[in-house]
């Protein structure tokens, strides 16, 4: 299995991913992906940033192996994607499916 | 340790916690778990009982020594999680109903954001924390000159009491 | 309106100081979010799936005209230009930044309004009637009561930190427009015989996932001892509420594990214990509340629904919007009119800052600067006289405020579900504007007759799905949405939980199925009979040999 891992900012709340670089990215294809195997290591180390009060919530988001970094379940596409409903103008639904 | 009372200000700590009273020669100024002073209450005169503490648990029951309550020198109650609110109740029955005038302390898992609230439910003297600044406390006691309801202990200058048609002016 | 003095004003400005001061400790590391999560909650700010949402407090329901142009500007300012009513009469924005807050939070000040306690273990927001001071069938206006238990519950130095959140609703009449009996304590104002203003007092309602409509603890409680009654249910709960398990924390846990005449008994019990003089709400401050939501004299006017009604009949779309949007008023010559947030395909209970602003402007011209938010997610004008209406609905109508579908089928309650929530298992958006696509003839809506429904995204049931006569819960069934649906319930009056019928169906059989359950009904129905009441006369047998029929 891949995952990559996922956070909110503690200042803005924004939905964020832990890149390769060690930085936090709101886009999901920038994230760091790893395996089973990794995935201890990776949530230690990207936990300190919660000790550093730059994010809140670190966790594991499982993607797709195939292909790169779709997540694999709904919510996290939505958390990903924002919102499935609502007019592009006032809040963009950019859908999960993207 | 560092305890301090309703006013953000540092108070000496003469109180002994033994737990059990079977390990001190002298009860005076010792601080005993619930179930050692249920054990010896009834030899305990007024004047003994005024000398001595009871640190309460949750899951105490204080209605236990209810006739005695308003004798005894200090009463502790401990928060075992700051999200857990009991002790707020416990510590308004003790001084409403019981009469407790003695000193009700705060301890445990407390946070400093609490500290107006525990004053008015009636406790007097607060165990801080280690992670936490004595200085917060003192900040989050000051932080509200008003308030809505009159308390076991009114130490807010203003009280928009819904008993009073007036507002109700109470000296710190 | 209650209109802020001093008191108010300096309280609402610590409590403004006061977050600022913890947002600034939390970001420079003093508070762990650990520490500041139930802080920053009783303040009504969780983090959501996407971002901070904030929780604005509308207390009871009511704002001034002033209060809603602020909303607007707070949705254009901090958010992106929209808001959300709840379930509970409150207003959520969903794209919240922490830093930002405590200037949210300052401006929101400024009006009067503020987050207190909308989320956290503490005493939320008493939602009451929204005809409240409109309605003639009501006893007394529901507001005065409501204030007076918001002042009691703000910063209750002993229940702030309760076992779970404590929810209170109101009603003023014997029609409960609160759903009163699904909430912690619900409260109904009453008259004894001797004509004395009292209370029925229901305690232990909810949803979520043990829904429970409220048992009648006390048949009449004296208005004098409000207050000491609820002292004694709060500190009972407090202290013997449970703390193990979230799950089972609420007081409907322990009123049906106590018992209903045990747990009385201990209420009872403390009451005694109580010093009324501590207790009594004199009858200056109950008076200085009162004149603060009296109306206005309305010059009563029995000739306008005569020359109204030559104007509607040149005006079907007219009649039908007046029809199923405006109620009785107590005033002849006057109306409440209801404004629809239910648009055919839209997002119920939103609205833009647009629409907002908008709205403030009409409370303005025709509603004395009053607006109420009801509990089923639409906005209400108090007074508005007959008069006005021809011009007021084709301004709503600009607005797609004008929907004719109040307690119809397309006027659903739906929470905000998956697409916005961490906490749902299922998008129920998306199915509120299929079924409000499916069902947007209006002929047929009025055929159908009066009708709720109501889905939710969760179990925890902020979509009021156990109280509609049509639910919908969003599961999620080995990673797939999924459909469970729900007949039966009914949020007042005779409360009942809805009972679930059979198997759950994905997106697009939840919607074929609702089709199916209406059109059972109008199958099977007699002649002027209600869905609800068709319901309990058939029982679910001819509704489930229709969505089950292998045919």
């Amino acid at each position: 299995m891949s995952f990559v891992l996922s956070a909110n900012r503690l200042d803005d709340g924004s939905v964020v991913y832990f890149t390769d670089d060690e930085q936090w990215s709101s886009q999901v294809d920038d994230a760091k992906v790893v395996s089973s195997d990794e995935l201890d290591e990776a949530l230690r180390v990207s936990r300190r940033a919660e000790e550093r009060n730059i994010v809140v919530g670190c966790y594991e988001v499982e993607v797709s192996s195939i292909g790169g970094k779709r997540p694999v379940r709904l919510r996290e596409r939505i958390r990903s994607h924002g919102p499935t409903v609502g007019d592009q103008q006032s809040r963009p639904a950019g859908g999960p499916e993207g | 340790m560092t305890v301090i009372n309703i006013r953000g200000e540092n108070v000496d700590q003469t109180w002994r916690d033994v737990e059990v009273a079977e390990k001190t020669r002298s009860l005076d100024s010792v601080i005993l778990s619930f179930a050692s002073l249920k054990e010896h209450i009834e030899t305990l005169d007024q004047k003994s009982l005024s000398r001595i503490g009871v640190r309460l648990t949750v899951n105490d029951e204080i209605g236990e020594i209810a006739d005695h309550a308003r004798h005894i020198g200090l009463i502790d109650l401990v928060f075992p999680n700051f999200k857990d609110g009991r002790p707020f109740s416990t510590a308004v029955t003790v001084r409403r109903d019981y009469g407790f005038s003695g000193d009700l302390r705060a301890s445990g898992d407390i946070l400093p954001d609490q500290a107006l609230f525990l004053a008015r439910c009636g406790f007097s003297t607060i165990v801080v924390p280690v992670q936490f600044p004595v200085k917060q406390f003192k900040t989050s006691l000051g932080a509200y000159t008003i308030a809505y309801q009159a308390a076991v202990d009114s130490n807010v200058s203003q009280v928009r009491d819904l008993r009073r048609s007036a507002v109700e002016v109470v000296a710190e | 309106m209650y209109v802020y003095d001093t008191i108010d004003k300096s309280l609402l400005n610590q409590r403004v100081a006061e977050f600022r001061d913890q947002v600034r400790r939390r970001l420079d590391g003093e508070l762990t979010e650990d520490q500041f999560k139930p802080l920053r909650l009783m303040n009504g700010l969780y983090l959501q799936l996407h971002a901070y949402m904030l929780r604005v407090a509308i207390p009871y329901g009511a704002l001034s005209s002033d209060q809603m142009r602020k909303l607007a500007y707070i949705a254009e300012t901090y958010d992106r230009g929209y808001g959300h009513f709840t379930t509970r009469q409150n207003i959520q924005y969903n794209w919240i930044e922490l830093s930002t807050a405590p200037d949210l939070l300052f401006d929101l000040s400024e009006i009067d309004l503020h987050a207190i306690q909308t989320s956290g273990n503490c005493i939320r927001n008493v939602t009451a009637d929204p005809y409240a001071g409109a309605a003639a069938d009501e006893v007394d206006d529901a507001r005065v009561w409501s204030e007076i238990i918001r002042q009691w519950s703000t910063f209750h130095p002993e229940f702030s930190y309760l076992p779970r959140k404590f929810k209170f609703a109101v009603t003023g009449a014997d029609a409960d427009r609160a759903a009163i009996k699904f909430h912690d304590i619900g409260l109904k104002i009453i008259r004894s015989d001797t004509g004395e203003l009292g209370f029925e007092v229901y305690v232990g309602g909810g949803q979520g996932r043990t829904p429970i409509v409220a048992p009648l603890i006390n048949s009449f409680l004296p208005a004098k001892d409000l207050l000491r009654y609820l002292d004694a249910v709060l500190r009972i709960y407090n202290l013997h509420g449970r703390r193990d398990n979230i799950y089972k924390a609420r007081i409907k846990i322990l009123v049906k594990s106590l018992g209903v005449d045990s747990f009385t008994s201990q209420v009872d019990a403390e009451f005694e214990r109580l010093d009324p003089a501590l207790f009594v709400v004199e009858a200056d401050e109950i008076n200085r509340i009162r004149d603060m939501f009296s109306v206005p004299y309305l010059q009563a006017d029995e000739d306008v629904k005569a020359r109204l009604e030559e104007r509607i009949e040149e005006s079907p779309q007219m009649r039908r919007w007046s029809d199923s949007n405006t109620h009785a008023h107590k005033t002849p010559g006057y109306a409440i009119v209801t404004i629809s947030l239910k648009p055919i395909g839209g997002i119920p209970g939103d609205a833009t800052a647009e629409q907002m602003y908008a709205i403030a402007d009409l409370a303005d011209r025709f509603s004395l600067g009053e607006v109420r938010v009801t509990y089923t997610q639409n906005l209400v004008l108090p007074h508005v006289h007959q008069a006005d209406l021809f011009v007021l609905w084709s301004e709503l109508k600009r607005l797609d405020l004008a929907t004719p579908n109040i307690g119809l089928a397309t006027d659903i309650i739906a929470c905000p579900g998956l697409d916005y929530c961490s906490l749902a298992n299922a998008r129920s958006i998306p199915i509120s504007q299929r079924i409000s696509e499916r069902f947007s003839d209006l002929e047929s809506q009025h055929d159908i007759g009066p009708l709720d429904i109501r889905i939710s995204g969760c179990i925890n049931a902020c979509g009021h799905h156990h109280a509609g006569h049509i639910g919908i819960l969003g599961v999620d069934k080995r990673g797939e949405e999924r459909y469970q649906l729900t007949l039966g319930g009914q949020g007042n009056g005779e409360s009942a939980v809805g009972k679930i019928v059979g198997p759950g169906f994905d997106e697009d059989g939840i919607v074929d199925a609702v089709e199916t359950v209406i059109s059972t009904y109008l199958s099977v129905r007699s002649t002027g009979e209600l869905f609800s009441q068709t319901l309990e006369r058939t029982g679910h047998a001819p509704f489930k040999e229709r969505l089950y029929d292998s045919n």
